[in-house]
């Protein structure tokens, strides 16, 4: 062997990195994805995959199909792109002058992608049609608005429940909690009779996914006690008392032995699973996953859900108005078509579509239609409308939630099991957020 | 293969140039693929960012923050992690090369299956161990009861570099068993007739025969594991209590969770020079003593 | 001659071998040094089928639960108490996997790229590492590891850059552009593989070709290659399988589902309703097919080795 390097020739190849970094710069480019012959080429990029057995893959390949039948000016082809990926996918393409004309986004996400220059206002075209139809909305369209400009059109609504295992919760003899205090004696129950193999109610406090489930209790749970986690004027607030109060109600979840060490290697994957094997008996999941899991073996009718119970008996926990949008990418050679897609895709005929896939709408009016009104749990379908109608809450989602749930999951495992002082735990986090801001 | 033309003739010059003629080819594709983009990265390193967007040059204060109190702590993190896998990933490919090496019965199965974790993705890799080690709902759960593994920071790094070493293991198991083939029996069988047990003449004969070899694995698994992303990300996400938070999941994070893409290219860059002095070390200790 | 072609190493190693390896005898050969009678020799089969036998159980326990998965209604995979054997035995899976998703298209996909890859990586990385072994130049050290240095930068700080490459290169959303891209990021490290094998091969081989009249490229192509087989082997398969395993560069260049390679396609069972594990299991267990087809073939390669290929010549 014959390698040596000395200092000198390292030194030069330094140099020479160096210098071709200083000359290093990208220029910007554009697209050219016009088409000659009049028909607009428009692409969709969207979390749900039309080739698969999902039944919502295949609603939207109708509605795509229904759209490209129903007009000559446009044809939309979809692009499915795994759901924790499409984010990035898209505001990469964006930045390159490409990407899609129409994409899907989480909402909890837009505020990502309008800070990465992906999409683009739609406030102009929706004006006549929010005129005429957003009435219809179950939830305030705030909730797609950033700094006052309506960024996209939601879809889809879900809201998070109390799940609980009837069948778990009569063998171990406990009756399904009406407040909080009673979720956390019950659950403790749960897990000591059973040996602690059954989790009495799961939070799942994993890093993975970069702490969504954790985030998705801790924000009802502070807007329960009448905080906010981002406050209006876009800076962290759950420092607050209702903050403490809320991450000291999922502490107790621990003190009490409702969950053990088991929680830290969960994200809502496995605290789904676990409801599924039967070693998770209550937990607080969304709607959009319970006809999967009901389809499991044993828990069919053995899960129920029920609006989430809140701190005193009879009053019912805010639940988070999240769920899939559309919006316009940012480069799109045809926002006329786009938006006619988008108009074509909130109809309540596609919405209808869609419901019958099991997709909670969000028009009120499409709760009548047939599909909802027919379906086999069409009485749980309205509990959930009626949930979120009088208890939803427009949270405010900022463009660095995701590192924000992060830092806050990493925290609640120190409150939660390493007896890390709650107001100072979260108010680290807070000051860390706030000096990070520009 | 353009380059093969151009060894030596009779001409002097031909024969000067010839040698270097044969790594055009090689240069030109790394440079039109990897040196821009390095040098991208590293002017990226020195700025503040706005999605995809340079804002301002902020000298090193991204890698203030990469380097901070926390830093050390994944620095040192990431150490355990890559040393640890490669103390056990080393070791167990060239002794599994050893032994498919040998005439056994079933030898093109045992061959076959020893090497099947390889081609399995980090990312199903990932769930399949996790599942496996769950311990509640997992196949195993009897083993581990209650809580399984992964919800301790110690017990999770011990599972991620189990899984770490069952996932790259086959590389070097591949690599060595090729090497094996190149040493002559000869020299074995000289060494057994001085006097060597099969051991000595195991690491005084065979060893240093295959030390290249041994070299570019080294490294090879090196650069996997400090740039290992999916497996982490997938299987633990860096906890629980930060417990298996390491450099490349904080430059994944932040490069393509969080879009601070300057703070991403920081780590990236502290990767990158730990590569090169793990590299260098690697080739200063284990060159030969006849290499000049 | 000498001058050029007697590197310091290849010169040490020579010694010993040049005489002996023409008349190597067939069989692997470190294998014959390990032949033993008697008692001891019986303990130490035993002792090497345990290793062998232990190794395999870890490396296929997790796709021994995967495969059992795979055969189970979708309804039951999460079913306690756990069963290793599904208690009801399906197909669904597979025929879902084989006839209704794009798995098919991923997988030929991958294997058209993978197998592209390794030919380029091969013909751009051979004349390389040659050159290493043989010849000395001054720079070479600096050159060398300045090739290996292209390789140690993190794939996500790269990404970026090469993104706005190549769409300004019009090559975003080919073949082409990730065949590029896994050649470039592993030809470095095959350039060093392949030094330490033909290292191994004794100058003087290529020696006796010249004096028997080959020309340089004959000698290398005819004498040389042959007796590189195993390290050539390594070296594809190591690329086949870097190619068949990477997620990101495979999700990042291309965006046109006909294009998808497998590693991308497997992600479609993940989904933001949950893992599909019982389709996603079973996918595994299809793309482990076309790699036990390349593990046959490769190992195949392996054992031409230094013996095999010097008695044909």
């Amino acid at each position: 062997m014959t390698i040596r390097l000395d200092r000198r020739r390292l030194l030069m190849l330094g140099a020479a990195t160096i210098a071709a970094a200083g000359t290093g710069s990208l220029a910007g480019c554009g697209s050219d994805d016009g088409s000659g012959d009049g028909v607009a080429d428009l692409q969709l990029w969207t979390f749900l995959d039309p080739t698969g057995t999902d039944p919502r893959g295949k609603a939207l390949q109708e509605i795509v199909d229904g759209f490209n039948a129903s007009q000559s000016a446009a044809r939309v082809t979809v692009t499915s792109i795994n759901f924790a990926k499409i984010d990035g996918e898209v505001i990469r393409a964006a930045n390159t002058g490409g990407g899609p004309d129409i994409v899907n986004i989480y909402l909890p996400q837009l505020a990502q992608h309008v800070e990465g220059g992906s999409i683009q206002p739609i406030d102009d075209f929706a004006k006549d049609w929010l005129a005429k139809t957003g009435s219809d909305y179950l939830f305030p369209i705030d909730s797609a608005k950033i700094d006052g400009e309506l960024m996209a059109l939601p879809w889809e609504s879900r809201v998070w429940l109390l799940w609980y295992r009837k069948d778990l919760l009569d063998k171990y003899g406990v009756t399904p909690p009406t407040t909080l205090d009673e979720a956390v004696a019950a659950g403790a129950a749960i897990r000591k009779a059973s040996g602690n193999k059954v989790t009495g109610f799961a939070i799942g406090l994993s890093e993975q996914s970069l702490g969504a489930d954790f985030m998705e209790k801790f924000d009802p749970l502070t807007a329960g006690y009448g905080g906010t986690i981002i406050g209006p004027d876009g800076s962290a607030s759950f420092a607050s008392d209702a903050g403490v109060q809320a991450m000291t109600m999922i502490k107790s979840f621990g003190d009490a032995g409702a969950f053990g060490r088991e929680v830290l290697t969960m994200g809502a994957d496995e605290v789904v699973n676990g409801v599924k094997a039967g070693t998770v008996a209550m937990a607080i999941a969304g709607s959009f996953r319970v006809a999967a899991t009901r389809s499991a073996d044993g828990v069919g009718a053995n899960l129920v859900t029920t609006p989430v119970p809140g701190v005193t008996a009879g009053s019912r926990l805010p639940t988070a108005v999240a769920g899939q949008t559309l919006a316009m990418g940012a480069n799109t050679e045809h926002p006329e078509q786009v938006w006619a897609f988008i108009q074509y895709y909130l109809s309540v005929e596609s919405q209808a579509k869609f419901a019958g896939a099991g997709v909670l709408p969000v028009l009120r009016s499409v709760y009548d239609q047939p599909a909802v009104a027919q379906a086999s749990n069409a009485a749980e379908l309205l509990e959930w409308r009626d949930y979120l109608a009088a208890d939803g809450k427009v949270s405010v989602y900022p463009a660095d939630y995701s590192e924000l749930s992060t830092n806050l999951v990493k925290a609640a495992q120190k409150m939660v099991f390493d007896g890390a002082a709650i107001p100072a735990g979260l108010t680290e986090v807070q000051n860390q957020y706030n000096q990070n801001r520009k | 293969m353009s380059g093969t033309s151009t060894v030596p003739t009779a001409a002097a010059r031909r024969r000067r140039l010839g040698p270097v003629a044969l790594y055009v080819p090689a240069l030109v594709l790394v440079a039109l693929v990897s040196v821009f983009p390095i040098a991208y990265a590293l002017r990226l390193s020195v700025y503040r960012t706005r999605a995809l967007r340079t804002v301002e040059f902020v000298g090193w204060d991204n890698f203030v923050t990469v380097l901070g109190p926390d830093g050390w702590a994944d620095i040192a993190r990431t150490f355990v992690y890559v040393l640890a896998s490669l103390v056990l990933a080393v070791p167990l490919g060239l002794a599994l090369a050893v032994l498919l090496n040998k005439q056994v019965r079933f030898l093109r199965v045992f061959r076959v299956v020893i090497l099947l974790p390889w081609v399995v993705s980090q990312t199903v890799a990932a769930l399949l161990w996790k599942w496996l080690l769950n311990g509640q709902y997992g196949p195993l759960h009897s083993l581990f009861g209650g809580d399984g593994p992964l919800s301790s920071p110690w017990g999770s790094m011990a599972s991620l570099i189990v899984v770490n070493v069952w996932l790259s293991y086959p590389l070097a198991t591949i690599l060595c068993l090729a090497a094996l083939q190149t040493v002559p029996a000869e020299q074995v069988e000289a060494s057994r007739v001085d006097g060597c047990t099969p051991r000595q003449s195991f690491f005084l004969v065979v060893v240093p025969a295959i030390r290249s070899t041994l070299l570019i694995l080294v490294i090879m698994l090196t650069l996997l594991y400090f740039n290992m992303v999916t497996l982490v990300y997938t299987l633990t996400g860096g906890g629980p209590f930060s417990g298996t938070q390491v450099l490349s999941l904080n430059a994944f994070l932040q490069s393509f969770q969080f879009f601070k893409i300057g703070i991403g290219a920081a780590y990236s860059v502290v990767l990158f020079a730990l590569n090169i002095v793990f590299g260098v070390a690697y080739i200063r200790v284990l060159k030969g003593k006849n290499d000049g | 001659m000498a001058d050029t072609l007697t590197g310091p190493s290849a010169g040490t190693r020579a010694k010993g071998a040049a005489g002996s390896v023409p008349l190597a005898a067939s069989g692997g050969p470190v294998r014959r040094a390990t032949r033993h009678t008697g008692h001891q020799g019986r303990l130490r089969r035993a002792g090497i089928y345990l290793g062998l036998l232990a190794a395999s159980g870890f490396a296929i326990l997790p796709l021994l639960w995967g495969l059992s998965t795979s055969f189970k209604p979708e309804s039951t995979v999460l079913a306690t108490p756990v069963r290793w054997i599904p208690e009801h035995f399906t197909l669904e899976n597979y025929e879902a996997v084989l006839f209704h998703s794009q798995i098919p298209l991923n997988l030929l996909n991958s294997v058209i790229v993978s197998v592209v890859t390794v030919v380029v990586t091969l013909i751009i990385a051979v004349p390389a590492a040659y050159s290493a072994a043989r010849y000395r130049f001054r720079g070479k050290a600096g050159l060398l590891f300045f090739i290996l240095m292209t390789s140690m930068v993190p794939g996500i700080a790269v990404l970026v850059p090469l993104y706005y490459l190549a769409v300004q290169l019009d090559i975003y959303d080919t073949y082409l552009v990730m065949i590029i891209i896994y050649s470039a990021w592993q030809v470095p490290t095959i350039v060093w593989i392949l030094r330490g094998f033909f290292e191994s091969i004794p100058v003087e081989i290529e020696e006796a070709g010249r004096v028997d009249g080959m020309s340089a490229a004959g000698a290398f192509l005819r004498l040389v290659l042959p007796l590189a087989k195993p390290g050539l082997g390594a070296a594809a398969i190591i690329t086949f399988v870097y190619v068949w395993n990477d997620y990101l560069i495979a999700s990042t260049f291309v965006s046109d589902p006909d294009l998808r390679l497998i590693s991308v396609g497997l992600y479609t069972y993940l989904t933001q309703y949950g893992t599909v594990w019982g389709q996603l299991t079973a996918a595994v267990m299809v793309t482990l097919l076309p790699m036990i087809i390349a593990f046959v073939v490769f190992e195949r390669r392996l054992v031409s080795g230094l013996s095999a290929g010097a008695s044909k010549g």
